[in-house]
């Protein structure tokens, strides 16, 4: 199955140092990759992660969407929503340790902030998916149940 | 001049009006059983052993085929919980009718009877989201939910789904309390060694057993720490999240979960309790005026239609401690479950402490 993040991949990502020693099965110390790069700023990974997933966006905030995304995962899409209209960079303002001056307001003219997966349908799951084909099979199984 | 997020907020409002008159239904809570396998303080159902006749695996079909030939499921999500759900003998012959039905379903559990094979019957039986419950460190983990052993247990059961590598989403939910948010960082540590998908932090709600030990509710500077903690991993990419508590005040919201609080009861949300009782949110109060009906004597779509009216409206509309309060219009009184009916007030209220 597609991962598009978790705490593992993104602990990869920063280069935590993890203790599993709690972890049922791991060796303990477990490293999960390198360390930044001190050559780079974490400015400039989030800039650079900004530009990659404000090219996806590209509407504003869907108020029909913003449902509770429980634990047990969102109901599977009624509608064309897609993630991505969920515009994330209107509301986020940058990291506080990035600026000092940061106030909170989160209006997009700061240079804003992305986490990996911004998008309401996606808090505890993505969307149940259903095929065009799983759904004809359903309706098919469902006259006969 | 008012920002986006306020702008947004208002939006919100304006649209929870509209649902109050045209509920949606999304989200199906089964209460399978009361009966539980540990024994948390916090426990919001006071979960323990069984109390009452519970629904029977005959009644729980008839109920999936009803909502089925009343909603469109498609749209609607099956929300297992308990208890610990996996203690019902007849959890799979429940769960599988509903697979056949064509139901998503996603469930809570304490994870401590997931082993391999359960991870994989969970997978045929099309579960596709689970949330299973770590309360600190191992030690504090056992002695909050009374249950020696635990803490190794559910993360077997953990890695069991992960291994799996069949459903959507595996989370992790964390009750955060006055005892154990020192222990927040070595939590961290741990969740990200895991393959999960997402580490949901909350806190200890003042509901159920949790009232009994007011001495762990958080206090105002607990809260403080807990949303600079998740908004901190959030914004360095972790998956991180609030649950749908409470309002946070202009400057957290949709910072420490990707969406703007909305008290869901009512509106998105119904539930069915163990015993047929038919509510809005299972961590609402239970009292007579909070229960709309019973599954055994009605239809749930007569009173998911005709009744509910408690929830359909602004809680703060009547509250004298809500009056004038300058964040009304956005926080509506906060959620049903820590509303305080006999007192008509929130009993959880963030201002002042975060906004």
């Amino acid at each position: 199955m597609k991962k598009r993040n978790n705490m593992k991949a993104a602990a990869l990502a920063g280069g935590i140092l993890i203790s599993s020693a709690l972890i049922p099965g791991c060796a303990q110390p477990e490293s999960l990759g390198t360390q930044p790069d001190p050559g780079q700023s974490r400015a400039d990974s989030y800039e650079q992660d900004l530009a990659e997933r404000t090219s996806m966006v590209h509407s504003d905030f869907c108020v029909a969407e913003n449902m509770l995304p429980c634990v047990y995962g969102p109901p599977p899409d009624e509608t064309d929503f897609l993630p991505e209209d969920n515009n994330p960079e209107e509301v986020y303002g940058p990291p506080p340790e990035e600026s000092s001056s940061w106030s909170g307001s989160n209006e997009p003219e700061q240079s804003d902030f992305l986490p990996e997966d911004n998008y309401p349908q996606t808090v505890y799951g993505p969307p149940p998916s259903q095929s065009l084909l799983e759904r004809f099979l359903g309706w098919i199984s469902s006259l006969f149940w | 001049m008012r920002t986006r997020k306020q702008r947004h907020l208002d939006t919100l409002a304006e649209y929870v009006r509209g649902l109050y008159r045209e509920p949606k239904l999304r989200q199906l809570f089964l209460e399978l059983t009361l009966r539980c396998n540990e024994h948390c303080f916090h426990c919001g159902s006071s979960c323990g052993g069984p109390q009452g006749e519970e629904l029977s695996l005959a009644e729980y079909q008839r109920i999936l085929r009803e909502v089925r030939e009343d909603f469109d499921i498609r749209t609607l999500q099956l929300c297992i919980t308990g208890g610990e759900p996996l203690l019902r003998p007849d959890f799979f012959e429940i769960m599988a009718f509903a697979r056949k039905l064509g139901y998503h379903w996603g469930m809570t559990s304490n994870g401590t009877l997931i082993t391999r094979e359960v991870a994989h019957r969970l997978a045929e039986c099309g579960m596709g989201t689970i949330s299973i419950s770590i309360d600190g460190l191992p030690e504090t983990h056992d002695r909050l939910r009374g249950f020696p052993g635990g803490y190794a247990l559910a993360m077997e059961g953990i890695q069991n789904l992960i291994g799996e590598r069949a459903f959507h989403h595996v989370q992790v939910t964390t009750v955060v309390n006055h005892g154990n948010i020192g222990e927040l960082d070595a939590l961290f540590e741990i969740m990200c060694g895991l393959d999960i998908d997402s580490w949901r932090v909350i806190n200890l709600e003042p509901i159920g057993r949790a009232l009994l030990r007011p001495e762990l509710m958080c206090t105002s500077e607990d809260y403080r720490r807990l949303f600079r903690f998740i908004r901190e991993k959030r914004m360095q990419g972790f998956p991180v999240e609030y649950g749908c508590s409470h309002y946070l005040g202009p400057q957290l919201e949709r910072e420490v979960r990707n969406w703007y609080w909305l008290c869901n009861a009512g509106i998105y949300t119904a539930s069915i309790m163990a015993n047929g009782d038919i509510g809005a949110c299972l961590d609402i109060e239970r009292r007579p005026e909070t229960i709309q009906g019973n599954i055994r004597r009605d239809r749930f779509r007569d009173v998911w239609e005709q009744r509910f009216s408690l929830f359909r409206r602004d809680l703060a509309a009547d509250s004298e401690f809500c009056r004038g309060c300058a964040h009304l219009e956005h926080c509506r009184g906060d959620a049903h479950h820590s509303w305080d009916y006999d007192r008509n007030r929130p009993m959880l209220c963030f201002r002042d402490t975060l906004f």
